[in-house]
């Protein structure tokens, strides 16, 4: 089974990251999400931890994963790290970040500390004519971002803290959130992340510039 | 000798802050803010001088656990003083034999008594007892800025784990021909803050996966210091990683330190083969540890005194290990490993149940028995492949997927 790593590429950076592949050893067969960093619908989606499995169809897919690619660059890897020529598939793209969404889901459901999910929610929400960054899961403790994924607040702490609820797939989820007022209103933001790197030739560092917009018209 | 992984063949509030405004832009660095304050070591160092150490006990058993960190380290400990005074000096840092709360003092101590030498450009005489420190919150700076940067995202952390951070701020060669020390600093600074996100990737390294997990989260200092004789002496406690290992790049989908670190002790706990950061399967009898091979990896790696293993083979012998391992698995410097079926571990209904997998207890086994085994209940969290693993299944699920348990404790009356 060969990994593939899907990214959009603009000036100075990477906007989107998914990293699927072989399951961990010792699980054999089965495909699992490796990493994400998106932005879809409200909430931008960053994850860490290797979680799977996804669907036999994207496993038996990821044997042979090239196509017509989309607008999302792309690179498929063998096992020692080497890339194979070729773009994968955007197809596959699309239905492997349907099924990595409800892998989040599924974490965020699990009764998991939130600083030991692995998982970043991001999201602009614009209240009473001010603007709002959102972070779950959050809860108010010391080393608050004392987690697997550096989100970069230039030092900003969180203050607020409260429930959200959040539509991740086809999963509603109440989870635990931060709030951070920003100075600027504006039509959107870009919110860096940091995932780990791992080994592989020919492939940027997954930091992710996450370009977050406000839903106009979204209650508070 | 064993097979993928587990060895088959030998056994089978923060303080109250005024809300902040950033400003947004669509450059790097998006948000920018003045940094924030918080009741750091030096704060409560402060507040002890104020209402003594009793009534800040009584306070941080009250806050938050981060809040423990400031109690470990006691100014006027006899430790943090002479620490204090060797680093007035100038002298070479000599904590030896020091150990746990009273290494953290000295530690503390001698970075605090080399900094204020210094500043002044000169050695001191020694002190009976240092003058009160100002507290200095968010002013701890490191050299390399991306260990700034992950210290900054995790602070206040303990103060172990602050002084480990401070053990890799600086340059190392390495006899790791693909190996740079500046990416392996980076992920060792964030695994002294996140041990759990230790990963094997395709590697039958899962037996030193636990090891590796169990020493950063017990021992952060001596974890960085692994770090350091792994890359700079190629030796893992003393004893020498080959050299083939030494001159191979990382397996792909894995972090370089994890890769290192992981084969180096599958490599040294070797009694025959050379391990060479394979994947999974490409030379089979070179990876996997069975739980001796485990316990001995405790005793050589992680400062483990004293290791069992309790085997399960029959149905009525899980519950009673599992309730055994409870008791003590919230014991500081007790490590359980748990020896199961990776398979029935992503998938309860597994009927397939090979023991291949050991992976590493962090909390107590909640168990609800129930005479029809639908509606009773097992769930716990483990560490394992690069996080905190959450499972949950029924009792005869769980009985299906075990195969034995693994105490190991630092200390030799732990159980």
């Amino acid at each position: 089974m060969l990994t593939v790593a899907w990214w959009h590429a603009r000036p100075g950076g990477i906007t989107s990251w998914l990293l699927v592949g072989p399951a961990p050893a010792p699980l054999t067969d089965s495909a699992w999400l490796h990493q994400l960093a998106v932005t879809t619908g409200d909430w931008a989606v960053v994850s860490q931890p290797p979680l799977g499995p996804l669907p036999e169809r994207i496993a038996e897919a990821l044997e042979d994963p090239l196509g017509p690619a989309g607008d999302a660059q792309s690179a498929v890897l063998r096992p020692d790290g080497e890339r194979v020529p070729g773009e994968a598939a955007d197809a596959l793209r699309a239905e492997c970040l349907d099924a990595a969404l409800e892998l989040v889901a599924k974490r965020l459901s699990q009764r998991i500390e939130p600083r030991e999910s692995g998982v970043v929610l991001l999201r602009l929400r614009s209240a009473g004519g001010r603007l709002y960054l959102d972070f779950a899961p959050a809860l108010e403790e010391e080393g608050w971002q004392s987690r697997s994924v550096l989100v970069d607040l230039g030092g900003a702490r969180l203050d607020s803290f409260g429930p959200v609820t959040v539509a991740l797939g086809s999963t509603t989820l109440e989870l635990p959130a931060a709030s951070l007022e920003l100075a600027a209103p504006g039509p959107g933001a870009a919110i860096e992340v940091t995932l780990p790197t791992l080994w592989h030739a020919e492939v940027p560092e997954p930091v992710v510039r996450l370009q977050l917009e406000v839903a106009r018209g979204r209650p508070g | 000798v064993g097979d993928a992984h587990e060895s088959s063949v030998a056994e089978t509030a923060p303080a109250a802050e005024a809300a902040q405004r950033v400003r947004a832009d669509a450059g790097p660095g998006a948000f920018g803010t003045s940094l924030p304050t918080s009741i750091g070591p030096g704060g409560v160092l402060a507040l002890q001088r104020t209402i003594g150490n009793a009534a800040v006990s009584r306070l941080v058993a009250a806050r938050t656990p981060a809040l423990m960190v400031a109690r470990l380290v006691d100014p006027d400990s006899p430790e943090y003083v002479r620490g204090y005074n060797d680093g007035r000096a100038n002298q070479p840092a000599v904590p030896a034999p020091l150990s746990g709360d009273a290494l953290a003092n000295y530690e503390e101590g001698y970075r605090r008594g080399k900094a204020e030498a210094e500043a002044a450009g000169t050695s001191n005489a020694p002190v009976e007892k240092p003058a009160p420190e100002t507290p200095a919150v968010d002013v701890v700076t490191f050299t390399n800025p991306e260990l700034q940067q992950v210290f900054d995202a995790n602070k206040p952390g303990t103060a172990k784990q602050l002084a480990a951070m401070r053990s890799l701020d600086r340059d190392v060669k390495g006899v790791w021909s693909k190996l740079t020390w500046a990416t392996l600093a980076k992920s060792a600074a964030q695994r002294i803050y996140n041990p759990n996100m230790m990963a094997q990737g395709g590697m039958g390294t899962c037996g030193p996966a636990t090891i590796l997990n169990f020493l950063g989260t017990n021992d952060p200092g001596a974890y960085a210091s692994l770090v350091i004789e792994v890359y700079r002496d190629g030796t893992g406690g003393g004893k020498s990683v080959n050299s083939k290992l030494r001159d191979t790049a990382p397996l792909g989908g894995m972090d370089s330190l994890d890769w290192m670190l992981m084969s180096a002790v599958q490599d040294v706990t070797n009694d025959w083969y050379d391990f060479h950061g394979t994947a999974q399967g490409v030379e089979p009898k070179h990876e996997g540890t069975g739980s001796g091979d485990q316990r001995w990896a405790y005793k050589h790696f992680a400062g483990v005194s004293k290791a069992e293993t309790i085997d399960t083979p029959e149905y009525k012998d899980v519950l009673p290990a599992a309730r055994r391992v409870n008791g003590v698995v919230s014991t500081k410097g007790v490590a359980i490993n748990m020896h199961v079926s990776a398979a029935v571990l992503q998938n309860p209904t597994s009927a397939t149940n090979t023991r291949n997998h050991v992976i590493r207890l962090l909390r107590p086994i909640t168990i609800v028995e129930n005479a029809d085994d639908t509606k009773s209940l097992v769930e716990f969290d483990a560490f394992t492949w690069g996080q905190v693993f959450h499972w949950k299944g029924t009792v005869n699920q769980f009985i299906h997927m075990m195969w034995a348990f693994t105490i190991a404790a630092t200390s030799s009356d732990a159980f």
